[in-house]
């Protein structure tokens, strides 16, 4: 599904990512750990392909294409989807408006006909209530005034609507409190399904507790210095990230 | 460099011969204001950029153009005026000017009512001069400001709005101007709407242009608000792009009047509107909102003044503008609070989408208060299209273009939602989007 080869990425100047290799299989949900500034934002950016995040050498094969050719909304297009760690505002556009252009974007780009603003609701009608999406919040502005839990909620929502064959999800846990970090994993895996793969960054291992990963990867100093199962996230809760990072730079 | 420019247009060396041609000519009174205005004109000259009011905005290409009186259309004008319309069915009273001189067949002044006079300059001048003439002598005469004098001295047709107290107009009055330029002509439309106490109107000025020619449009509105009146005003400036229009509109609020505007500026290759409003009653309420759309090299200037000397009034504007190209944009918005104007409320906010980095936005609020109980604030903002914003609708999907769009529409969008009219913010929605469509691809600009 996805395939990463030495992958170097340069932000402002800097190599923040120094060759990662990653394979993710069909079906598979790998998890992402490290510490701050580790390069776990860089990796989810540079996958979705934002500017400034410049792929200075690898290669990033998906669905046996390469990645990297393809601008940001020829890789959303291909089934790649983004939870953003920090959901953007957008003031004056209305959440159902980008929906359906988000919805059709996808469908066009499949040759299935586009949905129409009543067939639009009734689509998002069923997904609206697994993840407590109200009329109201689809009616403002895509994330204005939002809470931190309701624009987690609202990226797995949009994450639903997509149906993306691969979902990169970044620290979406992050500022969630126990309750609305359950509502967003049981609407992540509603999604788990074997034709759909997961990269799922985390600071903490606590969304590895409802998101069971099949691979967890520790990321530092923009390498991964460690993979494993499961329960290297559980090592990691134990003994921190010091004692990894710290054998990485000895 | 001098603070005047010296321009010899024909037109105005040729005033006797011109000035017979116009409306109301043959009036004593009329005639005298005109001569009058033509001295103040020319004594005053038009102002140069050392002139603080008009730093931002240069005249001297006008100055340069031989521009004469505008002639009678020949054949229809080239639009579809019958899309120009004020909203709702199309059903309301509507004016049409067509190079300066009303066209009473596109025209629907509708049935005599009672209280109620909407007729052309032309008309009120010769059945309604006792209620014209006070006001057109005292505007003419408050100050020597030499695009108003000019307008005086040579003004041609224009809409007579008179509604008597307590009188309300359902629809809005349209008034459109058509200008057709087959050589550098200027028209001076001059406008006048007096609204008794208690009274409500409504009323939309649309001015488009076509023709291979630049021509110049010089329009003045006076707008005079009784105490408790209320007049909505809307306009659209849609010029041709070898237009020049510089428009004053000048308002007078009396005691719990209210005056409601809002501007969109698209056309022209250089525009200026400016409005003065002057809250004279206390308690009188004042807002004025617009957007300004510009591209390639077309310069918009908006231009307000608001006194308030009345005690409790409000005022309240919000203008909004999105500049792609090499396009300028100015904003100068003054604010004066005299000594009596106590518990004054005054807001202003500007704020400039820039879609390229040629493109200029000159912002300048003015605040000068000389009351001490006043609550009184401006802001001004300006950027450039947010990369995130963008990144994540594309994220999502949707092409860089589609991205675009969407974000300049939304910005613009804010602007138009202060339009409680239906109809009328369709016809925004339609304007933005023809400007959006008309957009070059983002590649074709360097470096975005």
């Amino acid at each position: 599904m996805l395939e990463i080869r030495d992958l170097h990425v340069r932000v402002d100047e800097r190599e923040v990512l120094k060759g990662i290799d990653l394979t993710i299989a069909r079906g598979e949900v790998h998890a992402v750990m490290g510490p701050n500034g580790s390069g776990k934002s860089t990796l989810a950016y540079a996958l979705a392909g934002r500017d400034g995040y410049e792929v200075t050498g690898g290669t990033v094969r998906y669905r046996g294409a390469d990645l990297l050719a393809l601008s940001i909304e020829e890789r959303a297009r291909e089934g790649l989807f983004l939870a953003f760690q920090y959901p953007v505002e957008i003031p004056g556009v209305a959440g159902t408006t980008f929906l359906r252009a988000a919805v059709n974007a996808r469908r066009r780009h499949r040759g299935e006909r586009e949905l129409d603003a009543m067939q639009f609701v009734k689509f998002v009608r069923e997904k609206q209530a697994e993840l407590n999406i109200p009329d109201d919040m689809l009616k403002r502005p895509v994330n204005v005034g939002f809470s931190g839990g309701e624009k987690k909620r609202n990226e797995v929502f949009q994450m639903a609507l997509l149906e993306p064959t691969f979902a990169v999800l970044d620290e979406t846990d992050s500022g969630l409190d126990i309750d609305a970090l359950k509502m967003v994993a049981n609407g992540v895996n509603a999604l788990r399904e074997p034709a759909r793969s997961m990269l799922v960054i985390t600071h903490y291992q606590r969304l590895l507790d409802y998101i069971v990963p099949d691979r967890v990867h520790v990321l530092a100093h923009g390498r991964i210095v460690k993979s494993g199962g499961r329960e290297l996230a559980l090592e990691l809760e134990r003994e921190g990230y010091g004692a990894l990072t710290a054998a990485e730079a000895a | 460099m001098s603070r005047r420019i010296v321009a010899e247009f024909p037109f105005v060396e040729r005033f006797d011969e011109v000035a017979a041609g116009l409306p109301g000519a043959g009036l004593d009174w009329l005639d005298a204001l005109r001569r009058d205005s033509l001295d103040a004109f020319n004594r005053v000259a038009l102002p140069s950029t050392r002139v603080e009011a008009w730093k931002y905005t240069n005249l001297k290409d006008l100055a340069k153009t031989p521009f004469d009186i505008a002639a009678s259309p020949e054949g229809d004008p080239p639009f579809d005026l019958d899309g120009i319309h004020a909203g709702g069915s199309g059903a309301g009273r509507r004016l049409v000017f067509v190079n300066g001189r009303f066209d009473a067949g596109r025209s629907r002044t509708g049935p005599p009512s009672e209280g109620l006079a909407v007729l052309s300059l032309g008309e009120a001048l010769r059945s309604r001069a006792r209620i014209v003439r006070p006001h057109i002598e005292r505007l003419s005469s408050l100050e020597d400001e030499a695009l108003l004098a000019l307008n005086t001295a040579f003004m041609m047709d224009g809409c007579v709005i008179v509604a008597g107290d307590g009188v309300t107009i359902d629809l809005p009055v349209e008034t459109v101007f058509v200008n057709d330029a087959r050589s550098p002509t200027s028209v001076h439309p001059r406008n006048l709407v007096v609204a008794g106490a208690g009274s409500r109107i409504a009323l939309t000025e649309t001015h488009v242009g076509a023709g291979p020619s630049e021509y110049w449009s010089n329009p003045v509105t006076e707008i005079v608000v009784a105490a408790s009146a209320s007049v909505v005003h809307r306009k659209i400036q849609r010029e041709s792009r070898r237009a020049y229009h510089l428009a004053n509109t000048r308002v007078t609020l009396a005691e719990r009047g209210t005056y409601r505007a809002f501007l969109m500026s698209v056309g022209a290759g250089l525009s200026r509107c400016e409005i003065d409003a002057t809250l004279e009653g206390e308690g009188a309420d004042c807002r004025l909102d617009g957007a300004y759309l510009a591209r390639d090299r077309q310069h918009t200037d908006i231009t307000t003044r608001v006194t308030h000397a009345g005690s409790g009034g409000s005022s309240r504007q919000a203008f909004r503008g999105v500049l792609d190209g090499r396009s300028r944009g100015v904003f100068q918005g003054r604010v004066s609070v005299r000594p009596d104007a106590q518990r004054t409320d005054g807001h202003q906010l500007n704020k400039t989408l820039l879609l390229s980095n040629d493109a200029e936005i000159d912002t300048k609020p003015e605040l000068e208060i000389y009351a001490d109980d006043v609550k009184c604030s401006h802001g001004a903002t300006a950027g450039h299209l947010d990369e995130l914003e963008l990144l994540y609708l594309r994220s999502r999907g949707l092409g860089a273009e589609e991205a675009r769009r969407v974000l300049i529409r939304a910005f613009v969008a804010e602007a138009v939602e202060s339009v409680e009219d239906g109809p009328f913010r369709d016809r925004l929605d339609a304007e933005i989007d023809d400007w959006l469509s008309r957009e070059p691809p983002a590649d074709a600009e360097a470096g975005a």
